[in-house]
């Protein structure tokens, strides 16, 4: 019993942002605004982490309208999505905690309201796709947190910063119309929408050519939006050019977000009704997410803009998320789903205190940063831990992710995949490493810089201590996520390997 | 008779694509894209969709035609230079061949795969033979007394997906607004200075006979097709397009100082939020009366006029959503192109 008597808090974890939102429109005092945001984000992660704890792996449906869920819209919560939901506000959390300053650095007094109205509509939308158990439902969300995003890019007055909008637009319009003609073909060949009755349908179809399209669009439609390797220019530009607190915000969220949809469609659905063995579609999935590990560890080694290093270093991190779950394994899908929660907060960190520099100093350009450590002593420590957790050092939370990577791999007993995942993590080390040596060993060259704010309001470095706790809470007991990710896979995927 | 009509309109349709590509002049091209779409929305009323061709003028023909033309008079560019098709394909890169034979290769892949699908407009196929399909078009009309089904879907058993699309609607007209202040900040003294001489705008006898006849009907249908929904054709998205159509022509007419003291561009962002805040709102509220969210069968004693009140709400509050949303993106692309 229990969860099933409080299922009416399932849609406010949607709704509550989004009427925060709509009202924070009309208020124009900043304060307030900032103010509503963080009560907001408390308020979903508070319901969400309720869920959590007291709904122990029951799942909780929610009928939009009364209906029941094929004619009407459904949300359902099980345990795989109450672990992305949690995730997801969590990170909103922190980032609308430590926000308050960036936005009136960044985005400035006068359209502070309308950052916390649009910053609001983003999260309630990465948790709409998230919650949401209707495919069209789905894409609805996606269309507004992608719009969202690009008008929280242009907000925030750098350099180019209205053309990059313009480029994630596009390539969030590409993406969704992809992913919209997956859907429509599925709602042609099975009249339904909803994904556990179209599991069903799919189970007693054959597989045709049409089906087969239907799985390829979906699939190019996501991994578009996951920044895979052809498509990964985009991600980068945003992450650069976005005010600092969208930044964490993304690299903390869009990632999962991306895993959790190609999970929800490609496992959950699609391999679980189709007759044929998807083994050619995961040789292919291997590929691309080795070439991205690649090409997007040896581009961060380049970038000397350390916004831009971390993204492309979490188009590497992707491409290592990615082969674990392309394994189709058990240890491979755990190991992604540990490496997603791992990295998320290790980036969300990393922005965060990136976010603090450009706070201080006004920069993010390491070879303008050299040696800042004597006037801002706390930012840099945060950085040295999250660079050595971002290096899967022994020892950091990371590193249990990768290697359950490479135990997963070892099983597949493929010696290409062991190369390169040892190699990926070689790059990743050396990236971080980068940014260590050059704010840390090289010559001081702090006496150009020019010291805007003397040091960071308190609530800033407490988001970035949360982070660090819960970092190093995931490295010392990654057994309890092992156990919660292993009941997920139970659950949820029919292959165990 | 329906068969030849169809024919005639699918042909026209074929030639308006045709002359699409052999134009030169962009204004042409962006009126033949407007008569592209009433061609369409003609085969749609033939079909019997009259929402769908209601929707597919209204924005095709109307909207988006006035938004071409006027980023056309904004980047200067009204013909393109030297464009001869024949000659064009003639010079073509063969790294563009080898892209073109890709495109050609996929294309024929979708259709092959396509082929196989269940025969579109058959009576067997699972969109029009499934439970879903005889769920929706007999229980709108029976069990909760909705004479359209068509709203009774998009406001009811899909009505949470219609809050979301009016949220992508209030988030782009916010972003519309805000991209052009970012613009309009730094070039604020240029604007200063130049709004004191643009009061005087000429009158054109054509554009005001055109606006004096058309606009009362056009409020007139819109209103109609605004209240209406639930029994007729249309709805708030459609009445919506159209008062903001009536709004473009009063800035046409008066032009775009006297239409902002009209309304003020920012008493439409707040409209714009009101309207998705009416239709959240109206969710709530059936929740706190016992119901689900967006349950409308709470709101009054019985079934049929609780259905009637939420739909009517929520249509009022997506009329109201895209009808503010829809003038500030005319107005402010207008406004670019006064300075």
């Amino acid at each position: 019993m229990g969860i099933l008597q409080y299922s009416f808090l399932v849609p406010l974890i949607v709704i509550i942002p989004i009427i925060v939102a709509v009202v924070l429109v009309f208020v124009k005092n900043t304060y307030v605004s900032w103010f509503a945001t963080f009560l907001t984000t408390l308020v979903v992660m508070a319901i969400t982490s309720f869920i959590l704890i007291k709904g122990q792996f029951v799942t909780v449906s929610y009928n939009f309208g009364n209906f029941i869920p094929p004619f009407g819209i459904e949300y359902e919560i099980d345990i795989l999505t109450i672990f992305f939901l949690f995730l997801i506000s969590a990170v909103g959390f922190l980032t609308a905690l430590w926000s308050k300053g960036n936005i009136l650095s960044e985005v400035g007094d006068k359209n502070a309201n309308f950052f916390s109205s649009i910053f609001l509509l983003y999260y309630a939308g990465s948790l709409g796709i998230v919650i949401t158990n209707d495919l069209f439902n789905l894409f609805v969300f996606l269309e507004i947190s992608s719009i969202a995003s690009c008008i929280l890019v242009a907000m925030g007055r750098r350099k180019n910063a209205v053309l990059a909008a313009f480029d994630s637009l596009i390539i969030g319009s590409i993406s969704a119309s992809f992913y919209l003609f997956g859907v429509g073909i599925l709602y042609l060949l099975f009249c339904t929408l909803n994904a556990n009755d179209l599991v069903l349908q799919i189970s007693k179809y054959p597989m045709t050519p049409t089906l087969v399209l239907a799985i390829v669009m979906l699939s190019v439609g996501i991994l578009v939006k996951f920044a895979i390797f052809p498509v990964l220019w985009w991600m980068p530009q945003t992450y650069q050019s976005s005010p600092s607190a969208l930044s964490a915000f993304l690299a903390g969220t869009s990632v999962n977000i991306a895993l959790y949809i190609f999970i929800k469609i490609i496992f959950m659905v699609v391999a679980r009704g189709v007759h044929i063995s998807l083994d050619h579609y995961f040789e292919l999935l291997l590929i691309v997410a080795v070439l991205s590990m690649f090409v997007g560890g040896i581009l961060a080694l380049k970038q000397d803009n350390l916004k831009l290093l971390l993204a492309f270093s979490s188009v590497s991190q992707m491409g290592a998320i990615m082969v674990g779950v392309a394994l189709f394994n058990f240890y491979g899908m755990s190991s992604a789903l540990f490496l997603a929660i791992a990295h998320a907060f290790i980036k969300t960190g990393l922005f965060l205190c990136v976010g603090n520099l450009i706070y201080m100093f006004g920069t993010e350009k390491l070879s303008e940063l050299r040696g800042f450590g004597r006037k801002a002593p706390f930012t840099y420590f945060a950085i040295i831990f999250l660079c050595l957790s971002l290096a899967a050092l022994p020892g950091t939370s990371l590193f249990w992710g990768k290697f359950y990577l490479l135990m997963s791999t070892i099983q597949s007993d493929n010696w290409f995949l062991i190369v390169s995942v040892v190699l990926a993590s070689v790059l990743s080390f050396m990236y971080s490493w980068k940014i260590i040596s050059q704010l840390w060993i090289a010559k001081d060259n702090s006496v150009h810089l020019i010291v805007m704010h003397k040091k960071t309001p308190l609530y800033m470095n407490l988001a970035i201590t949360i982070v660090i706790i819960i970092n190093i809470y995931l490295t010392i007991f990654p057994n309890i996520t092992y156990y919660f990710v292993e009941q997920i896979i139970n659950l949820n995927i029919v292959s165990k390997g | 008779m329906y068969d030849t009509l169809l024919i005639l309109f699918l042909l026209l349709l074929g030639f308006s694509v045709i002359a699409l590509m052999l134009v030169n002049d962009l204004f042409v091209l962006i009126l033949i894209t407007g008569l592209i779409s009433v061609l369409t929305g003609i085969i749609y009323i033939l079909f019997d969709a009259v929402d769908v061709a209601l929707t597919e003028i209204a924005v095709g023909a109307g909207i988006s035609t006035i938004l071409f033309l006027i980023t056309m008079s904004l980047t200067k560019a009204y013909h393109i230079d030297g464009y001869n098709p024949i000659q064009r394909f003639s010079r073509i890169a063969p790294v563009n061949l080898i892209n073109a034979g890709l495109l050609l290769v996929v294309f024929l892949l979708i259709l092959d795969a396509l082929s196989y699908a269940p025969i579109f407009g058959n009576m067997d196929t699972p969109a029009n033979s499934s439970i879903i399909y005889k769920v929706y078009t007999k229980t709108s009309y029976e069990t909760f007394d909705v004479q359209n089904s068509v709203t009774m879907i998009l406001g009811a058993f899909r009505g949470y997906d219609t809050l979301g699309e009016a949220i992508v609607i209030l988030t782009g007209a916010i972003g519309t607004y805000l991209v052009m202040q970012i613009d309009k900040l730094e070039k604020s003294e240029e604007i200063s200075e130049n709004t004191s001489s643009k009061n005087e705008t000429p009158k054109d006898y054509v554009i005001s006979a055109t606006i004096f006849t058309l606009m009362p009907i056009l409020l007139l249908f819109a209103f109609y097709i605004q209240f209406h929904g639930d029994f007729g054709p249309g709805g708030g998205f459609q009445s919506g397009v159209m008062i903001a159509a009536s709004y473009f022509l009063i800035i046409l007419y008066f032009g775009k100082t006297i239409a902002n003291k009209f309304i003020d561009i920012k008493y439409l962002v707040f409209l714009a939020a009101l309207g998705v805040l009416i239709f959240s709102i109206t969710g709530l509220v059936g929740m706190l009366l016992g119901g689900k969210y967006l349950d409308y069968s709470v709101l009054a004693s019985n079934t049929s006029s609780g259905y009637h009140l939420g739909l009517f709400s929520i249509e009022l509050g997506v009329g109201t959503t895209v009808f503010a949303a829809t003038a500030i993106i005319i107005s402010q692309f207008y406004g670019k192109l006064k300075n």
